[in-house]
């Protein structure tokens, strides 16, 4: 369907957008914690992507610590889904940061202001 | 009264693994098909004289020193692992217990080894009298 496949209007980048739309289908429980992820080939495929994007996106997740490589296995689900839907939000809140004008510093001190 | 829009459930990872199953399948079968035509072909049996080039012929045999021998045996049968196999029809005179020199027995048994039941047609051998 094409509503999945990411857009090139889209705002951001592609990576970005591959590695938000699989960080959504973690926080949603698409594959538990341990289980392995299907290909990054047929991520591609469903994202309308190049694998490339798709391979850049799995490692922002496993760098946020959603996801684990493991040579000969795989990569697998690391972080809970809770963990995964923080991060999410986490990304939501400095990209909403960002369109504002607000700086990466001012960010980190609103958010250490929050008790 | 209020428009209500069903967002579809994005299953981004559902539907990789969805692809990646049917990819198997795919792979799996053709594996499967190609399999089962290589054994169809392995296991086919040839037809008489079809065998490797320059083994299974009808042509006379020659000797070594260049003479051409008199008849080409055409049908021949593995007796055992020794150099020795027995001819049928048998040859003229008391030849049913024979020696192949080795480079024709290589080829004989390349020969028996690709024909069932051990049989082989059209091959052409000349017969060395067993020493002693």
């Amino acid at each position: 369907m094409s509503w999945r496949r990411l857009g090139r209007d889209q705002p951001g980048d592609l990576h970005e957008l591959a590695a938000a739309e699989i960080r959504r289908a973690l926080a949603e429980g698409e594959a538990r914690p341990g289980e392995r992820l299907p290909p990054a080939r047929d991520l591609a495929a469903v994202l309308g992507v190049n694998t490339n994007t798709v391979l850049r996106a799995l490692r922002t997740l496993r760098d946020e610590g959603l996801l684990e490589f493991r040579r000969g296995r795989g990569i697998t689900v690391a972080g809970t889904p809770e963990r995964t839907a923080v991060v999410e939000k986490a990304h939501e809140l400095v990209r909403l940061a960002r369109r504002h004008g607000y700086r990466r510093d001012e960010l980190v001190r609103l958010v250490e202001s929050i008790d | 009264m209020t428009p209500t829009f069903a967002i579809p459930r994005r299953a981004v990872i559902e539907d990789a693994r969805r692809r990646q199953r049917r990819r198997r399948v795919v792979t799996g079968s053709l594996l499967l098909l190609c399999l089962a035509l290589g054994l169809v072909l392995l296991l086919r049996p040839s037809p008489p004289g079809s065998g490797p080039p320059g083994v299974a012929s009808s042509a006379p045999a020659h000797r070594a020193d260049g003479r051409q021998d008199a008849k080409p045996i055409r049908s021949v049968a593995c007796a055992g692992p020794q150099h020795r196999i027995a001819v049928s029809p048998p040859a003229k005179g008391d030849h049913s217990d024979l020696v192949v020199r080795p480079v024709i027995l290589s080829l004989t048994q390349a020969v028996l080894h690709h024909l069932p039941g051990g049989r082989v047609v059209g091959l052409c051998l000349y017969p060395v009298p067993a020493r002693g």
